[in-house]
């Protein structure tokens, strides 16, 4: 679709991208014996890990739910798939992996970052690691990194020696879980004295609604080796950036220019999508073309019917005072009703292009309304070709004098009685290359440049006159013979959109009526088809408006014709604009970013991380949690550390409903160093149950836990952490930091750190505030210059700077943007 | 001892009671023909009954820690009460004179078991309108102010079960009343001494109207001739009400014998602008559970919690602070500090709440740990929930750690013998309490106590490290 105008349809029959994958492998849903079993058949296990998988599964059964931490009682462990396997066998290479699965990775831009730095990708679709490459020269340095499944198979003796060490099925509820049911998931073998150079990462996303995610990650790091891991998690597609266009939704990615709520262009900074199942809504204003579908939880700018219109015997009319002192509001579509005002913005931007002649303007449309540009199929004779009826004589001479004037030639005219038609011709490379540029050609496909949206009214206004004169057509209305209405038909959909905004900043709104294709038979025999056409229609003298312009918000007000529902299953998009206000239009009408929709189910994540790092090695995980909102974040991530080594876990969580994860580090030999650097962001609706775990049980070891959270909008961010020195442990050095920041007196914020210490000669210090972002700092930055909001975003970055130094540079640049957009999603 | 020679020989193994949870009650004696028998003897009005019952059906249906976090940490394992029936008539009486009152003191009330030893108050205190004396008193002489007190308006926290017990089935108890406006220039002292194989149930209820002033010191102390080896429980409540601009020095100095199981709840409400400071000693008993609630009702309330264990042998000191912030501007700050010896167990929990009306808060929460000995264990869990981010300070800090040696060099190197250097810098450790107490003779003897424990564990150290 091409088109330079940036209207952002929300149409459902786009959706189904990744639908139509073939799971060749999914077991039923929910937990039994069975599936257990049959998970095990499916991936060809050895008897082993059955028999673990099955350990786990009985203990699993008897374990009950945990009652402490958030909320677990809407996790329905009964609707889940456990597993499903996309695709037969592991893929070594890019090129192998199917087109399918690698359209949804390319759309999450994993690609791009491979070809950037990282070292190795891992990607997991659903339950399997379907895609793994590893740099050659880690390969030649003996660095394994492959699917879990995959390391058991083809390093049995290791992958055996190391599994469910750590982290024991019997350890917690979902631990057993994911032990009974687990798959796909990293395995990481690091030599003796390797040090791995760039960082590994891996990418994981829920796709199905209600698939558990049960991946399994085991990191072994033999002595004096060193390794970075990073895992991100994005269910929500955070992509590159893209020229501008007309798109429908799914094809809108972050960075793409739309149309926001104010008619003033703005940057997407994020695609969100999610599965949905119930009513889709269709509100159909009294322009019936711009009829838009949504959830009934969307918010939509209106005006209560009540709140700005009077009745006035014959329909609703504007009620002056109301109208101007009442406000609209972001209103559920699900709560609209028949006869409430839409939004409908006026575009605000408006430069001129001198290089645009009145002249050509004019021409362009009657181009638009009778032309055609082309290159003669025959003779390849570039030709620009009006056609008009034989008796607009008027029309043809205007029309012919501006192309002779335009082409520097004079143009031809030539005349067919029988069809009735006269035609306006000239040919020119340069006029048909401007007719192209500005206008495109065919009828169903015409559109405006840019330019040409951009120019001033009065300049506007002559493309319209013309355009008119081509294509419009006036007759007395029929229940008000005084009235005017003036008709303009094209088959071009976008050519339509334009049009009504071009009117409606001439003041005017445009309605937009869809005259379905059809198919008639002439008097002399001949059947004409009709393609689908968009019939704009204004009256031209009107008595009483039912659609009015408000100049103080520069936008019309359209009341709401009908709302249809139907039952839909499938996905639903949604945009984040990168500056307020998070809105944007669907079909020409003001939709707000939705940030916390309703979910009908939950998904859940129930992942184990297992760390091993052997005497002086050195490893650090990173996690860069972004899940959907509707997924439950239940992580068991463990290490052992032995003597002398390190192990750092790098931990940020921004999405999610609930995440509980607690990173935890035994150390068990001597002069062991662990560090977790843990930071939460909790939104509304969002609980973040997050925090660290450190066992000292060897002597001279140390660790250090830094806490950071944010609360805002009804969020709740939780520390709970537990620092432990079990007697024999002797000169320990351990400290312990939580910092909350809280953003407004909805949100909560919650300390819990348990500290247990065993052994006379540890030096153990912890420190707790929390707080509000102070007034004093946000005035002093907003007197250099920036805005509340950017002050605030300011503030924030650096109280969470501590974690975001410890990233990788792109990283740290994506987590800045991703906490921002949280912030923003805020006040939009 | 014996009990582990048995079990080596497999033919002579005694059929042992099973084992208990961490969490299961050491005692049985507590039932509904208990609580009826009680108030029955005591010959008490009916609602008074009434309440008892009420208390017992929560104490029926409450775990014995209520909130989950706290769970993992509870041990009640090593108390065993089996054989400490509890009292059920016990004297009453209340201070009318002056007689028998040392120096420096505005009142005193000694209880001893079930007995009252001496109820005396000062001529000033009695003509300020000050009383003194036991709850029973209370009931059978002025039934409007018992009610008003005892039953409907109490503080006891309805989640603790221990508290409950104490609601249900007390036997013992005593009201400080100081009316409105009225200053108490000396303290009040209250000694309770415990320790026979008994089960010590009390009450005790301070109540300043608004503007009084007065200090309390509650001396736990333990009984004269009172042989080892048997077990006995104190289960007392303390509620405070503090009306406005009240203020009150609140010291309590806990030296009861190595057998004592001892559980404490205590609950103060205070008022707008009302003062409290708490100065808590905790070194004697076997076990010791104890709960402070603090609630800052009104607005600009202030309370001060310090709070010392000091821990020897296999002591078990289980502490518990909840500061609940509901009024603007009000401050609080709590510290807790332990130090612990030979295989002591400290458990310092603390809760600040700050609810969503409490705009203004000011409110620290400090848990320090000083463990001397490799088999000593020290937990802290210091915890905050915020609902209310306009706030002065929310902020907790804690640390453990053995003697600091820059402090310990820096001694020696003034020519101080290491083992007085090491007495002086734990002693200094514990001082801010201390130094909180309102009376000066029982801080001297808090001194000496603390000073006595320290040469006894040291002496237990020696020998242990000679052995």
């Amino acid at each position: 679709m091409t088109s330079t105008r940036d209207l952002v349809r929300d149409d459902r029959d786009q959706f189904a991208f990744h639908d139509d994958i073939v799971y060749l492998a999914e077991t039923k849903r929910g937990l039994t014996r069975d599936t257990v079993e049959e998970i095990s058949r499916f991936k060809d296990e050895p008897d082993w890990m059955l028999q673990f998988r099955l350990r786990a599964y009985e203990h699993f059964l008897k374990r009950k739910m945990p009652t402490w931490g958030g909320r677990l009682a809407d996790i329905d462990l009964d609707k889940i798939v456990y597993y499903r396997k996309p695709s037969e066998r592991e893929e070594k290479s890019w090129d192998d992996v199917p087109e399918k699965i690698k359209a949804t990775f390319e759309k999450l831009g994993i690609p791009e970052a491979e070809r950037k730095f990282l070292a190795g990708v891992g990607a997991q679709y659903d339950s399997e690691v379907v895609y793994h490459s590893v740099r050659e020269e880690l390969s030649k340095i003996g660095v394994v990194f492959m699917g879990t499944d995959q390391a058991m198979k083809e390093y049995p003796d290791i992958f055996r020696k190391y599994f469910g060490t750590v982290v024991p099925p019997e350890d917690n509820k979902f631990a057993a879980l994911n032990s009974a049911v687990w798959s796909g998931g990293s395995f990481v073998y690091v030599p003796k004295g390797v040090e791995v150079p760039l960082p590994l990462q891996a990418y994981f996303r829920i796709n199905g609604e209600n698939t558990g995610q049960f991946e399994r990650t085991l990191i072994v790091v033999d002595e004096g080796a060193k390794v970075h891991y990073i895992e991100g998690c994005l269910s929500e597609t955070e992509l590159v950036s893209l020229g501008d266009s007309m798109v429908p939704i799914v094809d809108v990615k972050p960075g793409t220019r739309v149309m926001n709520s104010d008619g003033v262009e703005a940057n997407v900074s994020a695609v969100r999508r999610r599965s949905y199942s119930g009513d889709m809504l269709k509100l159909v204003p009294v322009s019936i073309g711009n009829a838009f579908e949504v959830t009934p939880e969307h918010p939509i700018l209106a005006m209560r019917r009540h709140d700005a219109a009077v009745w006035n015997g014959h329909g609703w009319v504007m009620d002056e005072a109301a109208f101007h002192t009442s406000d609209p509001d972001w209103i559920p579509a699900g709560e609209l009703a028949v006869g409430d005002l839409l939004c409908f913005p006026v575009a605000a931007k408006q430069r001129d292009h001198p290089e645009l002649s009145d002249d050509l303007v004019r021409f362009l449309g009657y181009y638009l309304a009778e032309g055609s540009a082309f290159e003669n199929g025959v003779s390849g004779v570039p030709t620009v070709r009006l056609s008009f009826h034989i008796d607009e004589r008027d029309k043809v001479a205007d029309a012919r004098s501006l192309m002779s004037a335009l082409a520097g030639k004079a143009a031809g005219l030539y005349e067919i009685p029988a069809k009735h038609e006269a035609q306006v011709y000239v040919y020119s490379r340069e006029l048909m290359d401007l007719c192209m540029q500005y206008c495109g050609t065919g009828s169903s496909t015409k559109r405006l440049h840019g330019d040409l949206m951009e120019l001033p009214p009065v300049r506007q206004q002559l493309l319209v006159d013309t355009y008119l004169l081509g294509d419009g057509s006036r007759a007395p209305r029929r229940a008000n013979p005084d009235r005017t209405v003036v008709r303009a038909i094209t088959t071009s959909q976008t050519l339509a959109f334009q049009l009504q905004e071009i009117f409606a900043r001439l003041g005017r709104y445009v309605g937009i009526n869809i005259r379905a294709a059809f198919e008639e038979t002439m008097p002399d025999g001949r059947r004409i088809s009709h393609r689908d056409a968009y019939v704009l229609h204004f009256v031209e003298n009107p008595g009483n408006s039912y659609t009015w312009f408000d100049a103080g918000r520069n936008c019309f007000w359209v009341p709401v014709r009908r709302i249809e529902r139907r039952p839909y299953d499938g996905w639903v998009y949604n945009l984040e604009m990168a500056s307020a206000p998070n809105a944007y239009l669907a079909r020409g009408f003001a939709v707000h970013n939705c940030t916390a929709p309703i979910y009908a189910t939950d998904s859940l994540h129930a992942a184990v991380v297992e760390v091993v790092a052997l005497a002086g090695s050195k490893v650090r995980y990173t996690t860069i949690q972004n899940w959907s909102n509707d997924v439950y974040n239940l992580v068991t991530k463990r290490a052992h550390a032995y003597a002398h080594s390190t192990v750092e876990w790098v931990d940020a969580n921004t999405g999610s409903r609930l995440t509980m994860k607690y990173p935890a580090i035994y150390l068990r030999g001597e002069g062991a160093t662990a560090e977790v650097i843990s930071v939460a962001v909790a939104g509304k609706g969002q609980h973040q149950d997050t925090g660290a775990k450190a066992v000292h049980l060897a002597p001279n070891t140390t660790s250090r836990i830094v806490s950071k959270s944010v609360s805002k909008d009804g969020g709740r961010a939780t520390y709970r952490g537990q620092l432990k020195v079990a007697p024999g442990a002797t000169g320990v050095t351990a400290s312990v930091r939580c910092d909350a920041l809280m953003l407004d007196d909805q949100s909560r914020s919650d300390t819990y750190p348990y500290i247990d210490i065993g052994e006379d000669d540890t030096t153990m210090t912890h420190e707790a505030t929390v707080g509000k972002i102070s007034a004093d700092q946000v005035f002093y930055l907003m007197s250099r210059g920036l805005t509340e909001n950017e002050a605030q975003n300011l503030i924030i970055q650096g109280f969470l700077e501590v974690f975001t130094k410890e990233l990788p540079m792109e990283y740290a640049i994506e987590f800045n943007r991703l906490v921002k957009l949280e912030m923003e999603g805020s006040l939009g | 001892m014996t009990e582990i020679a048995d079990a080596s020989s497999p033919a002579g193994r005694p059929a042992k009671a099973p084992r208990r949870a961490p969490a299961d009650l050491p005692f049985t004696f507590m039932d509904r023909a208990l609580v009826e028998g009680i108030s029955a003897e005591r010959g008490e009005p009916a609602w008074l009954l009434e309440d008892r019952l009420a208390a017992l059906a929560l104490f029926e249906a409450l775990p014995v820690e209520s909130s989950q976090l706290y769970t993992p940490y509870v041990d009640l394992r090593v108390a065993s009460l089996d054989g400490a029936a509890p009292y059920r008539v016990t004297a009453t009486a209340a201070a009318s004179t002056a007689e028998g009152l040392p120096d420096g003191v505005a009142g005193l009330l000694e209880l001893r078991e079930d007995e009252v030893a001496v109820a005396a108050l000062s001529d000033e205190a009695r003509a300020g309108g000050v009383r003194l004396l036991t709850l029973g008193e209370l009931v059978a002489t002025d039934d409007w102010l018992a009610r008003d007190l005892l039953a409907g308006g109490t503080l006891i926290p309805a989640d603790e079960k221990l508290a409950e017990l104490s609601r249900a089935a007390w036997s013992q108890g005593v009201l400080v009343h100081v009316p409105a406006g009225v200053r108490v220039a000396q303290p009040i002292v209250v000694r309770w001494a415990v320790g026979a194989p008994r089960s010590v149930i009390a009450r005790t209820l301070i109540v300043l109207e608004d503007g009084a002033e007065a200090s309390v010191v509650e001396e736990l102390v333990p009984s004269e001739g009172v042989e080892a080896g048997a077990q006995a429980l104190l289960c007392a409540t303390t509620e405070i009400r503090l009306g406005a601009h009240a203020r009150l020095a609140m010291a309590s100095l806990q030296e009861t014998g190595p057998d004592q199981v001892v559980f404490q709840q205590r609950r103060a409400e205070i008022g707008e602008a009302a003062d409290l400071r708490w100065a808590l000693a905790q070194l004697g008993g076997r076990i010791v559970r104890s709960r402070v609630d603090n609630v800052l009702a009104g607005d600009r309330g202030t309370v001060e919690q310090t709070e010392i264990v000091f821990g020897a042998d296999d002591q078990l000191h289980d502490l518990t602070s909840y500061t609940r912030h509901v009024g603007r501007d009000t401050t609080g700050h709590l510290m807790s500090k332990g130090v612990l010896m030979d295989r002591a167990r400290t458990y310092l929990k603390g809760l600040i709440q700050i609810e969503k009306t409490a705009v203004g808060t000011d409110s620290y929460l400090g848990e320090f740990g000083m463990n001397l000995s490799k088999a000593a264990r020290a937990v802290a869990i210091p915890s905050l929930e915020i609902d209310q981010p306009d706030c002065r300070r929310a902020a907790h800090a804690s640390s453990v750690g053995p003697i600091d040696e820059t402090q310990l060099f820096y001694l020696e190197s003034r020519g101080i013998p290491p083992d007085d250097a090491r007495k002086f810098i734990v002693l200094g450790f514990l001082e801010p309490v201390v130094a909180r107490v309102p009376l000066e003779e029982a801080q001297d003897r808090l001194r000496e106590a603390l000073e006595a424990k320290w040469s006894a564990g040291l002496a237990g150290t020696r020998t242990a490290s000679a052995a």
